[in-house]
């Protein structure tokens, strides 16, 4: 657990300012909105009052705008002039031409006046007597129309309706009864009735707006069952005048609200669908609603725009600091990170020199660093501990010094290559402070510090190492011995088996022969029984001497050469070990049949008696020569500068179990004469030696033995 | 007693056939009953353990080899002497047979005096266990006769209490103790204490 969790948090910190910073522009942009948000709310509450004060104001007009109108006609219907001279004219039974043209001038005088669009006078059976259109006989609602006025004794205007001319134009009837006040005490004598063009003034009157706008508007409606009906011409759609029907259920839009007494709305949707801001009005006196709107758009527009701006700029704010805070996050993580790695740097560096410095100091073997002369500049422990100096002695000593003086050309030497070559190793002896000599590897190398060239050479104590390889080959020597020793044992048992059996009949046949007691045909059997025991025996050993010699080696075409040479390889650190030269004379021979590993071992033999023999022997030279003789077989010989062959010992020199060595089985020459004879060939010991000793063996070219 | 001596047979068991043959030649010159056996079963199959003699046996045989025969012998309670016979370098195994009860043991290749002077002293020895045996079997025989009581006064005796707590160890009154000692000794055969339990131990320890 504890080991993942700091790479957790390391993986968290890049996410955790991106969060921060997120929820920041969060909280302003929630921020910002709710500003516009309020901002809009006070611009429609505003704007709302105005709409209401507009509303109102047009339903002044249009009511006062009707007064007039009833005002104005009521004057003319009760003008005693006009009333009096349609009653006579009536009375006249409609006569009088002239009088028709009076009052028919009269009519129109009015028409002119007042913009109407036909004056006619009815009389009180709602008969259309004189009329300055063509008009005969009035609608249906006219008639309604008339017939209220007479009764109510007042103007009435009807509702916008359409004609039922031909032309189908919409009209706004009035009718105002003409009352005789001069006789019968205020008798009806009929009605005038005036059709008003709404295109004319009134729709104008209700449309035109206080302000410069785009898209506010004021219209008038009425509900006509379930439906709403548009009065006038729209601003932004024609042709609707009483033709715009839209069902009262729409609620959200304002005709419908104000159908339903509501006056004010904040949400709206007009009949083309656009959001608007509306007030509504009642009409009094009639069944009209006024309807003032505007567009939420064209309310907005002015802070739309800041609204885009505000937040383009939010936006880009939010953009560039995120941008900076993540450049400046950059920066700070990899000064971070780059004071980590310094950190990091200087302690591994203090570690590693700490390590050098231990790994000198403390090393198991030697250190010493000399320089171009000789001189010693620099010695670990170990070398001061090892070679008894101080320090201190110690720089002041060349390093030839240091090794075995009997040495000194031989190192000189090495010194010169490693200088040429870089690096040298050798083994040789050192020389203690106390003049004692223990043998060493050298590993030396050029290493160059600030442009001078410094020796470094690690020298390793090898005398542990010496003993141990001593020991080692007593142990090998033993585990031969030790081979040989049960070798032998199992031949024993083999043998004890017909020799007791041998030994028993033998003896029966001897007591026997005292008691007298057998004839000669039993003796004899019993005596070839004994016989026949011996014969098993003897059988054995020579079983045992096959199996000895066969042991599976197969043989092959062999470069001689070449085996002598593996041979060697084989012996090498032995030799070396033993401080001997080695002279290989080999003339290039014909590949020959012979079982290589048994050619080896001879070889092995021959070379291991000769070290032995040198060992304790000032001269070390080991030769090896492999030549065709006169006779055409490969002679091989293998001489040695050691102590030579006693002419007492040459005579067992090749029967076994005659050694000169101490712990010697007395088998080594015995095997490689075995071996050479199977091949054909013959070995012997050279016998004109002044010193040393030299074994020769030859090989027959080509021939095929055994 | 000379009757066994004369019957004594000598076993021998080699899987190498001109030793037994050999072997057999030479115990039957100098007048010794010599059966010879190529394997252990063969042995043990023909064996009864009453026969008077001595085994030589071969330590190293195919199949069973002369130290699980040996293991067998004895843990089977036979006390017949073996004489094992050993090749060269096989003393440990020699020794490890002399621990588990062989009586000797002989190298190959022996010389045949050798071989007869330890089959002689074997058939001895064998004849002594033999004595030894009879005799433990016939002091046997005379405790048999005695009664479980008389027996318990025995081993009393034998453990060196006097009468009186004998008596109190038994619950009975001293004098009855004397007369048991009496009938025992004539029972016995014996004339004092000291032969009795001498007899007794004798009998405890075969």
């Amino acid at each position: 657990m504890n080991v993942f969790a700091p790479a957790a948090r390391k993986n968290l910190v890049p996410y955790l300012p991106l969060l921060v910073y997120g929820l920041f522009a969060c909280l302003i942009a929630v921020a910002g909105y709710q500003v516009f948000h309020k901002i809009e709310n006070l611009i429609e509450v505003e704007k709302l009052h105005d709409l209401g004060a507009i509303a109102d104001v047009k339903v002044g007009q249009v009511v006062s705008w009707q007064n007039g109108h009833k005002r104005r006609v009521s004057a003319f219907s009760t003008s005693s002039a006009l009333v009096a001279e349609f009653n006579r004219w009536l009375n006249s039974g409609a006569t009088s031409d002239e009088l028709e043209e009076r009052i028919l001038r009269m009519l129109a005088g009015l028409q002119l006046s007042h913009g109407y669009v036909q004056a006619s006078l009815l009389d009180r059976e709602g008969m259309v007597r004189i009329t300055t259109g063509t008009d005969e006989k009035p609608d249906a609602t006219e008639e309604k129309l008339v017939v209220e006025a007479m009764n109510s004794r007042r103007p009435v205007f009807a509702d916008l309706h359409r004609s039922s001319h031909e032309n189908r134009a919409i009209i706004l009837s009035m009718a105002s009864p003409l009352i005789d006040a001069d006789n019968g005490n205020g008798r009806v004598v009929g009605a005038v009735l005036l059709q008003i063009d709404p295109y004319d003034y009134f729709y104008p009157l209700v449309q035109l707006w206080p302000r410069d706008s785009p898209s506010a508007e004021t219209l008038l409606i009425r509900k006509e069952g379930d439906e709403v009906v548009f009065l006038n011409e729209l601003r932004h759609q024609k042709g609707t005048a009483l033709s715009l029907r839209i069902p009262v259920s729409n609620s959200d839009l304002p005709a419908a609200m104000a159908t339903r007494g509501e006056v004010n709305t904040m949400n709206g949707v007009d009949y083309r669908g656009v959001p608007v801001v509306a007030a509504m009005r009642e009409v009094p006196g009639t069944s009209w609603h006024m309807v003032a709107k505007v567009d939420k758009d064209e309310l907005f527009a002015s802070i739309f725009q800041i609204k885009w701006w505000a937040a383009g700029l939010g936006l880009g704010l939010a953009i560039l600091g995120g941008a900076f805070f993540f450049v400046w996050l950059q920066g700070f993580y990899a000064r971070q990170r780059q004071l980590r790695a310094e950190r990091d740097a200087a302690q591994q560096r203090e570690m590693r020199v700490r390590y050098f410095e231990y790994l000198t100091r403390y090393a198991n073997d030697m250190i010493i660093v000399f320089n171009e002369d000789g001189r010693i500049v620099e010695a670990n422990e170990k070398a001061q501990q090892a070679l008894g100096y101080s320090r201190e002695e110690l720089l002041q000593i060349n390093i030839v010094a240091l090794h075995d003086p009997h040495e000194s050309q031989a190192v000189a030497d090495k010194l010169g290559m490693l200088k040429m070559e870089g690096e040298c190793r050798m083994e040789g002896r050192f020389q203690r402070k106390d003049g004692s000599i223990f043998p060493v590897e050298v590993s030396a190398r050029v290493i160059e510090v600030q442009g001078v060239r410094f020796m470094q050479s690690i020298i390793r104590d090898f005398t542990e190492h010496k003993q141990l390889e001593e020991m080692r080959a007593k142990i090998e020597h033993a585990g031969r011995l030790n081979i040989a020793g049960e070798m032998a044992s199992g031949m024993a048992h083999e043998l004890s088996q017909p020799l007791t059996a041998c030994n028993n009949y033998l003896d029966v046949c001897l007591r026997r022969m005292d008691e007298e007691a057998w004839g000669q045909e039993k003796l004899r059997s019993t005596l070839k029984l004994a016989a026949a025991q011996a014969e098993r025996a003897g059988n054995i050993v020579s079983h045992l001497r096959e199996m000895v010699r066969q042991n599976g080696h197969e043989r092959a075409l062999t470069d001689v050469k070449q085996l002598i040479r593996d041979v060697m390889s084989l012996l090498e650190s032995e030799l070396k070990r033993s401080g001997i030269t080695v002279h290989m004379t080999l003339s290039p021979t014909p590949p020959m049949m012979i079982c290589r590993v048994e050619i080896e071992q001879v070889l092995f033999n021959l070379c291991r008696n000769a070290i032995e023999a040198m060992h304790s022997w000032p001269q070390r030279d080991l030769r090896i020569s492999s030549r065709l003789n006169e006779s055409g077989d490969v002679l091989i010989s293998v001489s040695d500068s050691g102590k030579g062959v006693m002419a007492a010992e040459r005579v067992n020199l090749f029967n076994p179990f005659h050694s000169t060595k101490k712990d010697g089985l007395g088998l080594g020459l015995v095997i490689c004469r075995s071996i050479v004879e199977s091949h054909g060939g013959r070995i012997w010991v050279d016998e004109d030696r002044e010193f040393g000793a030299e074994f020769c063996f030859t090989l027959p070219l080509g021939a095929d033995h055994e | 007693m000379s009757n066994d001596t004369e019957q004594a047979t000598v076993f021998v068991v080699d899987d190498d056939e001109a030793m037994r043959d050999s072997l057999c030649l030479l115990l039957e010159s100098v007048n010794l009953n010599a059966r010879v056996f190529s394997c252990a079963q063969s042995f043990l199959g023909a064996f009864e353990r009453h026969q008077s003699g001595c085994l030589l046996l071969d330590v190293r045989m195919p199949d069973m080899s002369g130290m699980t025969l040996l293991d067998a012998l004895r843990s089977g309670g036979i006390v017949l002497p073996v004489i094992m016979i050993t090749g060269h370098g096989d003393v440990p195994m020699a020794v490890r047979a002399m621990k588990q009860g062989a009586f000797d043991f002989i190298q190959k290749p022996f010389n045949a005096r050798e071989l007869l002077d330890r089959v002689h002293a074997a058939l001895e020895q064998d004849r002594k266990n033999r004595l030894q045996r009879n005799k433990t079997e016939q002091c046997r025989a005379l405790f048999m006769t005695l009664t479980d009581r008389e027996m318990e006064v025995v081993d009393l005796v034998v453990a060196g209490n006097p009468s009186k707590i004998i008596a109190r160890t038994l619950g009975i009154s001293p004098k009855t103790v004397d007369i048991h000692r009496a009938n025992i000794m004539r029972k016995l055969d014996v004339r004092t204490v000291a032969e009795m339990v001498q007899l007794r131990l004798s009998l405890r320890d075969a």
